[in-house]
C-alpha cells in the first residue's frame, strides 16, 4: 500500500465535484469514490467533508435530491449542475496548469537554468 | 407552471435546509460507514464509536451546516436579540421606563415635526404655490400701516393678464348673497371666480369638478361649486349632492362639484365669472402666478408701473402715494406661526435629548450592575466587539420598540393639537404623518439607539477580569469613570429639564398676562349680531337710520335682552378702522392714526365703558349725524396733556363718500368736517389682546353708514340662547333680513382670537413637554439613587450595625447625589437665562419674570428631593443583619 497524501486547502471541493461528475452519489458514496479513485491514498474522514458538500450545494454547483440507495435505504443523492460543470472545468484547468508550472520549476536542474 | 409552484421552487432554492433533513442525511452516512466498519471486523460498539469519532455527532451537524452556508452571523445575532429581550422582560420596570422615555421623546418630536412640515414646508395644496402672490401694496398715505390689497375692474384685470412677469391671474369677486327657497334665508358669500381657476390651482375636486374654462362659454345651466364647509353645513356631507339644484338669490344653480377641505380659497360657493355681467365686475381681487424665475422685485416693478398708470385714470381707486409690495401667499403663515413652531420644535428636541439621556442613564446604571456578567463572558472568550454588539443589540431593541410606540403617539398628538386649535393654523394646512416625517423618526430612533447604546457599552466592554473574579458574588460600586459619566448625564438631563421648565414658565405667564389684562370692557353676556343690508334697498341715510332704530325697538321686546347697542364694526378687542386724523390748531402730520368707531351712545353703557369727562350725544344728535365725537383716554392723554380735550375739534380727512358705487356708503354731506369733542371715555381694547390700546374716536353711527350694521346685545343669560327669538323678531319686521353667520359671544370671541389660541397652545405644549421632561428626569434620578443604594446595601448594613443612625445614612445617600443635582440646576439656570435674553433680543417679547425662575427652582428641588428620598428611606429601613447578608 502506498503512503497516504495530505490534501492542500481547498482541494476537497474540486475532488467532490469530480466524483459527482461521474454520476449521482450520496455523501458516503462520494467519500468511497474519492478513496477508490485515489487508490486509497486519501484519508478524508473529517468533519470538513460535509462542510465542503454543504458549501458546494449552497453555491449551486451540486444539487441534492432524496432517493433510494443500493441497499434500499433513503439517501440524499448529489449530482452536478450546469454551473458545477463549468466550475469543475475551470478548476481542473487551473490545477493542471499550476501543477505543471510548479513541477516544471521543481524538476529543473542547475545546468538547465 | 403555476405561480404558486414557481414561488415554492424559488423558495426551496434559497431557503436553508431544515435541521431534521440535515441530520437524516448525516445519519445515513454514519450508518453506512458503521456497517462497513463491522464488515471490516470491528464489534458493533467499536464501530459506533469510531464512526462518531471520525465523522462527528449527528446532533451537532446542523450547526456545521449553518456555519458552512454562512448563517452563523444571523444565528448569533438572533441569540443576542433573544438574550436581550429576555433580559428586558426580566426587568419590566427598567424596560418600561426606558421605552416610554424614548417613545415620549420620539412621539413629541415627530408630531411637532409633522406640524412644522404641514405648516411651513407644505402649507397649501395649490400647484406652484411658491409663485402665487397676493395683490398687496404699501399705502404711503398711511405709513407704517400693514400691507393693503387692491382689486381691479374688469378692463384693468385684462390688462394685468398681459404683464410679462405674470403667468396667469385668478380674479374673484365676493358678493353677499343668501340661499333662498327654504324657510329661513341663509347668508352666504358667493364668489364669482375666473374660469381659469382649475388650471391655475390644480386642486382635484373631492366630488365632481371645479369651475373650468368650458364654463365661460356654456349657456345651459348655471354651475356652482361648493366649499367643504358649506357642503358639510348645508348638505350634512351628503355625497349624492351632484346635479342637485341650489337656489341663490332666487336663481337656480346646478351643483357640479365639492372641493376638498384643505381648499379654502374663499368661504362658501364658487360660480363662473361669466355669470356676472361685465359692467358689474368692478372689484376683482387678482391673485397672481409669477412666471418661473421671476423675482418679487421684478414683478413689483412691472405691476407697480401698471397700477400707477391705472391710478391716473381712476385716482379714487388707489391712494395718492403707494408702492407695490407683492407678497407670497405662504408668507403670512410663516410670520404668524412659524416662529412659535420653531420654538416648539426646539423644545421637543430638548425633550428627545432628555429621553435619550434617561435611557442612557438607565442602561449605564444597569450595565454597571452587570459587570460581573461581562467579566464571566470575557473570561469564557467573548471578544470586545462581541460584548459591544450584545449591548448595542439590546439598546436597538429598546430604540425600535420605543420608536414604534412613539410613532403611534405622534399620530395621536398631531391630531389632537390640530383638533384642539384649528384657528391657530391656516385653513389650508392639513396635518398628516407622511413619509418624510416617518423617515425622520426612524432615523431619529436609530441614531438615538446608537447614541445611548454606545456610550455605556464602550466603557464596559473591557472589564478588569481579575478584579471582577475576585469580587465575584459581591456587589461592587461601579468604576470611577462610569460613575462620573453617570453623574454628568444626570446633571445634563437636569439642566435641560430646567431650561424647558423655564420656557414653559415664560409661555404660561405670557398667556396669563394676555387673558388677565384689563380689557376696559365687559365681554360677559354680550354678543354681536351683524346684519347685512340688501343691495339696492335702503338707499338713503334716513332710511337706514329709521330701519335700524325700528329693529332696535323690536329686539328690545325680546325677553332676556337687557341692553342693545349699535356699532358698525366697533367690536373689541380689535375694533374700528385705522384712519388718519387732524386736530384743529395743531400741525397736521401724515403719521397720526387712530381707530374710528361708529356707534350709538348706548354703546358705552352696553360695554360698560365709563365716561370720564364731558357728556354723550343724544338720540337726535345721532339721528342727524351731528358733528360731535367722543375720544378715548389714550388719545386725550397723548394729544391733550393739559386736560383740554373736551371742546376741541377733530377731523377725519379721508372719510369721503367715494364716487364709485355710491349706493354702498351713505353719510351726511359734510363727512370730513370738524367734529367737536364732547366727552372722554376710558380705554378699551381696540388693537388686539397683545398690543397696547390705540387712540380712538367715537362718532355717531348715522354720520357715515356702510351696507351693514351690527347690534351688540347684552342678555341676562347665555347670549347665544337668545339668538333665535331675536332672529324671529327681526324677521317680523322684514322677512328677507338675514343675520350674518358669524354671530359671536364676545367672551368666546376672546378665547378664539388667534393670538390667544396660539399663546394657549404654546403654553399647553410647553407645559406638557416640560412636565414630561421633569417626569423623565425624576425617574432617571430615582433609578440612579435606587441603584447606588442597592450597590451599597452591605455598607449601610455594616454602618448601622456599628451604630450609625438612620438620619446619618440618609445624609450619606443624599450628599452624593445632591452635588450633581445642584450642579445640573445651576447649569440649567445659566443656560436658560442666556437663551431667554437671546430670545427677548430676537423676538422682542416681554421681559422675564424673576418669579418664574424661583418657581421653577422650587418645583424642581421639591420633586428631586422626593425622588431621592424614597429610595434612600427604603435603604435605611432595611434590617442591618439582612443588609449585611444581602447580595
Amino acid at each position: 500500500m502506498t503512503k497516504p497524501v495530505e490534501l492542500p486547502q481547498g482541494t476537497l471541493e474540486v475532488l467532490i465535484l469530480k466524483a459527482v461528475s461521474l454520476g449521482p452519489l450520496h455523501g458516503y458514496g462520494i467519500l468511497l469514490r474519492i478513496q477508490q479513485i485515489s487508490g486509497e491514498r486519501l484519508e478524508i474522514l473529517q468533519g470538513s467533508f460535509y462542510t465542503a458538500i454543504y458549501r458546494l450545494e449552497r453555491q449551486g454547483w451540486i444539487r441534492g435530491e432524496w432517493g433510494e440507495s443500493e441497499n434500499n435505504r433513503r439517501a440524499r443523492f448529489y449530482s452536478l449542475t450546469a454551473a458545477g460543470t463549468r466550475q469543475l472545468k475551470a478548476e481542473t484547468a487551473k490545477w493542471i496548469d499550476m501543477a505543471a508550472v510548479v513541477a516544471g520549476i521543481l524538476n529543473k536542474k542547475a545546468d538547465e537554468i | 407552471m403555476s405561480l404558486h409552484a414557481r414561488i415554492r421552487k424559488l423558495w426551496r432554492s434559497i431557503a436553508p435546509r431544515t435541521p431534521s433533513d440535515v441530520e437524516e442525511e448525516f445519519r445515513t452516512t454514519l450508518d453506512a460507514y458503521q456497517e462497513d466498519l463491522i464488515r471490516q471486523g470491528l464489534s458493533e460498539e467499536e464501530a459506533r464509536c469510531k464512526a462518531r469519532i471520525d465523522l462527528g455527532r449527528p446532533a451537532a451537524q446542523n450547526e456545521t451546516y449553518r456555519d458552512a452556508v454562512g448563517l452563523r452571523f444571523f444565528d448569533e445575532l438572533s441569540g443576542d436579540i433573544r438574550y436581550g429581550l429576555r433580559g428586558l422582560l426580566k426587568n419590566p420596570g427598567f424596560s418600561a421606563v426606558a421605552i416610554v422615555s424614548l417613545a415620549l421623546g420620539i412621539g413629541a418630536t415627530t408630531s411637532m415635526f409633522s406640524l412644522l412640515y404641514a405648516v411651513l414646508l407644505h402649507p397649501v395644496p395649490y400647484a406652484d404655490w411658491q409663485r402665487l402672490t397676493y395683490p398687496s401694496y404699501l399705502n404711503d398715505d398711511q405709513p407704517g400701516s400693514p400691507e393693503w390689497w387692491f382689486s381691479l375692474n374688469w378692463p384693468q384685470y385684462q390688462q394685468l393678464l398681459e404683464a410679462s412677469t405674470i403667468e396667469d391671474v385668478v380674479g374673484s369677486t365676493n358678493v353677499n348673497s343668501e340661499v333662498t327657497g327654504r324657510d329661513l334665508p341663509e347668508d352666504v358669500t358667493l364668489t364669482y371666480i375666473t374660469e381659469n381657476v382649475d388650471a391655475f390651482l390644480r386642486v382635484p375636486a373631492m366630488l365632481g369638478r371645479n369651475i373650468q374654462r368650458s364654463d365661460a362659454e356654456s349657456t345651459g345651466g348655471q354651475p356652482i361649486v361648493l366649499s367643504f364647509d358649506f357642503w358639510m353645513r348645508h348638505y350634512n356631507g351628503d355625497r349624492a349632492v351632484l346635479n342637485r339644484t341650489l337656489e341663490i338669490d332666487h336663481k337656480p344653480y346646478t351643483v357640479v362639484g365639492v372641493m376638498p377641505r384643505d381648499y379654502a380659497w374663499e368661504r362658501d360657493l364658487y360660480v363662473p365669472m361669466s355669470l356676472l355681467p361685465t359692467r358689474e365686475r368692478l372689484s376683482v381681487l387678482p391673485v397672481m402666478k409669477l412666471k418661473p424665475g421671476v423675482s418679487l422685485a421684478a414683478a413689483d416693478a412691472e405691476i407697480g408701473a401698471l397700477l400707477h398708470h391705472f391710478a391716473k385714470d381712476a385716482p379714487q381707486q388707489f391712494p395718492t402715494r403707494f408702492r407695490m409690495r407683492l407678497e407670497h401667499i405662504a408668507d403670512r403663515i410663516l410670520l404668524s406661526v412659524g416662529h412659535t413652531l420653531v420654538e416648539l420644535v426646539v423644545a421637543v428636541l430638548l425633550l428627545l435629548v432628555v429621553g435619550c439621556t434617561n435611557c442612557s442613564i438607565l442602561l449605564l446604571a444597569r450595565g454597571m450592575s452587570r459587570q460581573s456578567e461581562f467579566a464571566v463572558r470575557s473570561a469564557l472568550g467573548a471578544s470586545r466587539p462581541r460584548i459591544v454588539r450584545q449591548l448595542l443589540v439590546e439598546s436597538l431593541v429598546l430604540a425600535v420598540t420605543g420608536s414604534l410606540l412613539g410613532i403611534l403617539l405622534a399620530f395621536w398628538m398631531a391630531k389632537l393639537i390640530f383638533g384642539l386649535f384649528p384657528d391657530v393654523f391656516m385653513h389650508e394646512s392639513v396635518i398628516r404623518i407622511n413619509l418624510p416625517v416617518l423617515a425622520f423618526s426612524v432615523v431619529l430612533a436609530v441614531i438615538s439607539g446608537l447614541l445611548f447604546g454606545l456610550l455605556p457599552s464602550l466603557g464596559m466592554a473591557r472589564p478588569d477580569i481579575a478584579q471582577m473574579m475576585q469580587t465575584l458574588g459581591r456587589k461592587v460600586a461601579g468604576g470611577k469613570g462610569q460613575a462620573r459619566s453617570l453623574n454628568l448625564l444626570i446633571a445634563a438631563q437636569i439642566a435641560l429639564t430646567v431650561v424647558l421648565m423655564g420656557a414653559a414658565g415664560v409661555a404660561i405667564s405670557g398667556f396669563l398676562k394676555m387673558t388677565h389684562r384689563d380689557f376696559g370692557y365687559d365681554p360677559a353676556h354680550l354678543m354681536s349680531v351683524p346684519l347685512p343690508f340688501h343691495r339696492h334697498s335702503l338707499f338713503t341715510r334716513e332710511q337706514r337710520v329709521e330701519y335700524i332704530e325700528t329693529l332696535r325697538r323690536k329686539i328690545a321686546t325680546v325677553p332676556g335682552v337687557t341692553q342693545i347697542a349699535i356699532s358698525a364694526d366697533a367690536t373689541p378687542p380689535d375694533s374700528g378702522e385705522s384712519r388718519p386724523f387732524e386736530i384743529l390748531g395743531a400741525p397736521f402730520t401724515q403719521k397720526q392714526f387712530m381707530r374710528a368707531e361708529f356707534t350709538d351712545a348706548a354703546y358705552f353703557a352696553a360695554l360698560r365703558i365709563p365716561l370720564l369727562e364731558g357728556r354723550l350725544w343724544d338720540a337726535t344728535e345721532n339721528a342727524r349725524g351731528a358733528a360731535v365725537c367722543i375720544i378715548n383716554q389714550t388719545l386725550a392723554r397723548a394729544y391733550f396733556p393739559h386736560g383740554n380735550a373736551v371742546g376741541s375739534r377733530i377731523r377725519l380727512p379721508d372719510l369721503e363718500i367715494p364716487a364709485v358705487n355710491p349706493g354702498e356708503l351713505v353719510g351726511v354731506p359734510d363727512t370730513t368736517g370738524w367734529l367737536q369733542v364732547i366727552g372722554v371715555v376710558a380705554d378699551s381694547l381696540d388693537n388686539g389682546l397683545d398690543k397696547p390700546v390705540l387712540p380712538a374716536v367715537y362718532v355717531p353711527y348715522a354720520r357715515f353708514m356702510w351696507e351693514f350694521t351690527q347690534f351688540l346685545i347684552r342678555t341676562d343669560g347665555p347670549p347665544l340662547a337668545a339668538l333665535h327669538p331675536i332672529q324671529l323678531a327681526i324677521q317680523s319686521i322684514n322677512s328677507d333680513q338675514q343675520t350674518e353667520r358669524n354671530v359671536r359671544d364676545l367672551e368666546q370671541w376672546i378665547a378664539q382670537e388667534p393670538e390667544v389660541q396660539q399663546q394657549r397652545l404654546f403654553s399647553i405644549l410647553f407645559g406638557l413637554f416640560s412636565s414630561l421632561a421633569l417626569a423623565l428626569a425624576l425617574v432617571g434620578l430615582y433609578s440612579v439613587v435606587s441603584y447606588s443604594v442597592a450597590q451599597r446595601t452591605n455598607e449601610f448594613g455594616i454602618r448601622m450595625a456599628l451604630g450609625a443612625q438612620r438620619a446619618h445614612v440618609l445624609s450619606i445617600v443624599s450628599r452624593s447625589i445632591g452635588l450633581t443635582v445642584v450642579c445640573g440646576l445651576a447649569a440649567g439656570l445659566v443656560l436658560f437665562v442666556a437663551l431667554h435674553s437671546l430670545l427677548i433680543h430676537i423676538a422682542d417679547s416681554s421681559g422675564s419674570n424673576p418669579f418664574i425662575l424661583v418657581g421653577v427652582v422650587a418645583l424642581f428641588l421639591f420633586s428631586a428631593a422626593l425622588a431621592c428620598t424614597i429610595p434612600a428611606m427604603r435603604a435605611t429601613s432595611i434590617d442591618p443583619m439582612q443588609a449585611i447578608r444581602y447580595e
